[in-house]
């Protein structure tokens, strides 16, 4: 079974350097379609990646188009890597070194906002940015979450927080 | 007769274009109007509970409720 929370609050507490993109970030913007994986916009340094490998290396990450080989820090196996697709014992993380729509990670973290949860702060691709990146994918699904992201975005610009 | 559209969140009463929208295509509004009153937090709670029933619908661990008319 998925734990996509526990998987994210992983990446939390080891002090990995991501964004939350895709459909969860949908949902933490108030979404209510049901996601199956965790994506973040992350930089592949080694010292980011060592980050990644150390919140998921007793889940048994493997590489999810190739699920014979594990996720190691192996320099030939990480030289060049643009994009992680790892299966692992809590669902499926996509770590991503660019959002097609907006650019890559220091891009991507322009356009964020920091949200407050549990386990510490996470940064979270802004509304507006998540559904550039949406209308970007072009895909049915994608559309779909674009529909319900701007009836968000809407609502959001007629209530905005009330400041306390 | 067609459903007249929902008047979008409660504590708005606004309805805009892009919740008529959303609404015309199918998108559950009150489940939405629930969604934003909560914060984020509880937003991915609730979604790990409805990923969790997925997959044990999927799995076949427990079976969706039958219909009686």
């Amino acid at each position: 079974m998925s734990n996509l929370l526990a998987l994210l609050e992983r990446l939390g507490k080891q002090e990995v350097e991501f964004v939350l993109v895709g459909g969860f970030a949908a949902v933490v913007h108030g979404s209510t379609m049901v996601t199956r994986d965790v994506d973040v916009c992350c930089r592949f340094t080694e010292e980011n990646l060592r980050k990644l490998h150390a919140a998921v290396a007793d889940l048994h990450p493997v590489h999810r188009m190739r699920p014979d080989l594990p996720f190691t820090l192996a320099p030939e196996a990480v030289a060049g890597l643009k994009n992680l697709y790892l299966l692992t014992d809590l669902g499926v993380l996509d770590c991503l070194g660019e959002v097609k729509g907006v650019g890559d990670f220091g891009e991507v973290s322009k356009h964020s906002i920091a949200g407050q949860f549990p386990f510490g702060k996470c940064l979270v691709i802004d509304l507006p940015t998540l559904i550039l990146a949406k209308e970007a994918m072009r895909r049915e699904k994608d559309l779909q979450a674009v529909r319900q992201l701007r009836a968000i975005q809407e609502h959001r610009q007629a209530n905005p927080p009330r400041k306390n | 007769m067609p459903h007249p559209p929902s008047t979008g969140p409660a504590q708005t009463r606004t309805v805009t274009s892009a919740w008529r929208e959303a609404e015309a295509a199918g998108v559950d509004m009150s489940l939405l109007e629930h969604s934003l009153r909560l914060t984020m937090w509880e937003r991915l709670v609730e979604h790990q509970a409805a990923l969790d029933l997925v997959e044990a619908l999927q799995s076949g661990k427990i079976e969706p409720p039958c219909r009686t008319y």
